[in-house]
């Protein structure tokens, strides 16, 4: 099936590359080499959230830079490795940094059975976009699905009047 | 082996997984329990209502019960085990019908390519035994790691359902192709100089 990534959501436990289809959105969670898959389809949407929160790996690396930056100040002995530590503390800290100030755009679509969770760090935009369009594309099947359900409905039956209460038998006497 | 989550058990806060009441409306929410805020838009899926033959409403002449709801009319047989079954149990999938044990075990063995739900990741595997011959292609190791590499290529070009690109897979391929060309040439050159 025709499918398009749309994002990711990985942390330090789970790898998901999380594509759009016509049908739905499909989840790949990478388990070492095996791939394994699930869906969440648009006429099974039942609530799509967009939020934005504080970057783990922002913290992550603000983290890795205070400790390099304390074996940069430990090692100041030795010139070349303390520049190279402190290098590495400054790159993390630039990054950590950026990370924090950009936070990450979270766009969360709850299926019956499964949901996707898909994380923008950076393309806060398309995260937007996409948001939009996953409303959109859920509200088409879901009023799809209605129009064909309200066409396959039978007629009304006539129902068979009921009997009226004095013509029942009378109760058995216990 | 992944790390187990609980199971999915529907709607919840995306910051602090609480579930979510019946107060969410459309627009901006805040969770009552973290008091995050975020933007939510609520559906309400139509259900397909299953219309089930009662056995009783079917007429005395050639009606079956299904085997699994004694109460409800048999409305085919499973193409895998010929079990009768009611229009509640019927499953359509990949052009028959199966009963939901004869569904459940075509799931767990994955004959069936509807529901397949792990896939090797041929393009990965080639990726490792290319990099690894590449490091040991000295040692003339690229040749049967850069063949193995070759053939897990071959497999993800066959295998489309698998997670990498095509153009990631041609790549690896000529890695393959690089780690057998170095092995050979350092082989040759061996018995060149004695």
């Amino acid at each position: 099936m025709n499918r398009t990534r749309i994002g990711r959501n990985s942390d330090f436990a789970t790898r998901q590359i999380v594509y759009r289809t016509p049908v739905g959105i499909e989840v790949d969670e990478l388990d070492h080499f095996e791939v394994v898959r699930k869906r969440v389809f648009y006429d099974d949407v039942l609530l799509v959230t967009y939020h934005r929160e504080q970057s783990g790996f922002g913290i992550f690396l603000l983290v890795v830079m205070l400790l390099f930056g304390i074996v940069a100040a430990a090692s100041s002995s030795v010139p070349p490795l303390a520049m190279t530590f402190a290098a590495i503390a400054a790159l993390a800290l630039i990054g950590g940094v950026i990370r924090l100030a950009l936070r990450v755009d979270v766009v969360t679509i709850f299926g019956r059975r499964s949901k996707a969770v898909v994380r923008y760090p950076f393309r806060k935009a398309f995260a937007r976009r996409m948001y939009e369009e996953i409303c959109a594309s859920a509200a088409a099947a879901q009023g799809k699905l209605a129009q064909e359900i309200a066409a396959n409905e039978p007629p009304p039956v006539e129902v068979a009047a009921a009997v009226p209460a004095e013509e029942l038998p009378p109760m058995p006497n216990a | 082996m992944a790390i187990p989550r609980p199971a999915y058990a529907g709607p919840h806060c995306p910051r602090c997984r609480v579930p979510l009441d019946e107060r969410l409306q459309d627009g901006q929410n805040v969770c009552l329990e973290c008091l995050g805020d975020f933007e939510a838009r609520l559906f309400r899926p139509p259900q397909r209502s299953a219309r089930v033959l009662q056995f009783a409403q079917s007429g005395p002449d050639g009606a079956v019960s299904c085997a699994n709801h004694a109460r409800n009319a048999a409305v085919a047989a499973c193409d895998r085990c010929g079990l009768l079954i009611c229009s509640l149990c019927q499953l359509d999938v990949a052009d028959a019908k199966l009963c939901p044990s004869c569904f459940e075990r075509l799931g767990q063995d994955a004959d069936a390519d509807t529901t397949r739900t792990r896939f090797r990741d041929y393009g990965s595997l080639g990726a490792l035994w290319a990099f690894v011959g590449l490091i040991f292609s000295a040692l003339f190791l690229g040749i049967p790691l850069g063949i193995i590499s070759a053939y897990y290529c071959i497999k993800a070009f066959r295998h489309r359902e698998s997670r990498s690109s095509i153009t990631f897979v041609v790549f690896v391929l000529l890695l393959a192709l690089a780690d057998i060309v170095i092995s050979m040439s350092v082989l040759a050159a061996l018995f060149r100089h004695k």
